[in-house]
């Protein structure tokens, strides 16, 4: 190995551990799980609360799981599976995308819908 | 010339089976459509040995072939974008000449995750995507320094069994 290999392989390092230390510094908890179907909000449900939810269209069905403050799809019947694979989220802004379904589930604070209340 | 073609048709068809292993292989990070880029490996011989032209033209090849294997626009996207930024990192270190092979595929491999992330984000719009990529660049750094390790041992081999020769 030559210089360089140390000093890119190091500066790469640095920076990412760096970057993902903010991410999870940056982080709070959400309170809110909306589902998107096709970039349309089709349902919305507080993450406290335990409950299920079927997102259906035609014979294409995702089942997101709301569970002890945190949201998952614990079943689907897409190519690939990877809406099952993101396992499970809680933290504001945190999403599972099924690209096949064209289903986005993400976790919302209320914070920012609070605001807009209050300044109206 | 002929022994030069039968090579690099045999390094595109390795890097398709890499290709196919890493599509059937689901990764531990699950953001969907991203591939390691083991196929890189391959690249990366194949540009110490025969030259810049030719890494991209097997590249090439392994995309079109996998794209039709697999029937999947998405995955053509994700590829080719992994391709060309991994190839456009790749090559000015190569001629640098200030890098060993390891840091030339570990700058591939970062480029390739990269890439695949800022088409992610693309295709689902999903800008909060970005947050993979540092785990993504971290997991590049590895995949880039085992490609690398690899391509060592390997080029002094294929050397050996006259590439002069095979090279004309
Ligand atoms: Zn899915």
């Amino acid at each position: 190995m030559k210089k360089w290999d140390y000093i890119l392989i190091a500066s790469l390092t640095i920076i990412s551990v760096v970057w993902i230390i903010i991410i999870l510094r940056g982080q709070s908890s959400g309170e809110k799980v909306i589902v998107k179907l096709n970039d349309k909000v089709i349902y919305t449900a507080l993450l406290n609360e335990d409950s299920e939810y079927l997102i259906k269209t035609g014979n294409d069905y995702n089942n997101l799981v709301i569970k002890d403050g945190e949201a998952y799809i614990d079943d689907a019947n897409c190519k690939g599976l990877d809406c099952v694979r993101m396992g499970h989220i809680s933290r504001d802004g945190e999403s599972i995308i099924c690209i096949p379904h064209s289903v986005i589930v993400t976790v919302e604070s209320d914070k920012d819908n609070n605001i807009d209340f209050v300044s109206e | 010339m002929y022994k030069k073609t039968a090579f690099l048709g045999l390094f595109a068809c390795l890097a398709l089976i890499f290709s196919y292993v890493e599509a059937i292989v689901p990764l531990p990070i699950p953001v969907p459509g991203v591939k390691l880029g083991l196929a890189n490996v391959l690249i990366v011989i194949c540009l110490y040995t025969y030259g810049v032209k030719e890494a991209v033209a097997i590249n090439f090849v392994r995309i079109i072939l996998l794209a039709v294997l697999f029937a999947n626009p998405y995955s053509f996207i994700y590829s080719l974008a992994g391709a060309v930024i991994s190839m456009a990192l790749m090559y000015p270190l190569y001629k640098s000449k200030g890098f060993s092979i390891i840091g030339v595929s570990v700058a591939g491999a970062v480029g390739h995750n990269t890439a695949q992330i800022l088409t992610a984000m693309a295709v689902t719009g999903i800008v909060k995507l970005i947050d993979y990529l540092p785990v993504l660049i971290i997991s590049g750094i590895i995949t880039g320094l085992i490609i690398g390790i690899i391509g060592r041992i390997i080029l002094p081999q294929l050397k050996k069994i006259d590439l002069e020769r095979v090279k004309s």
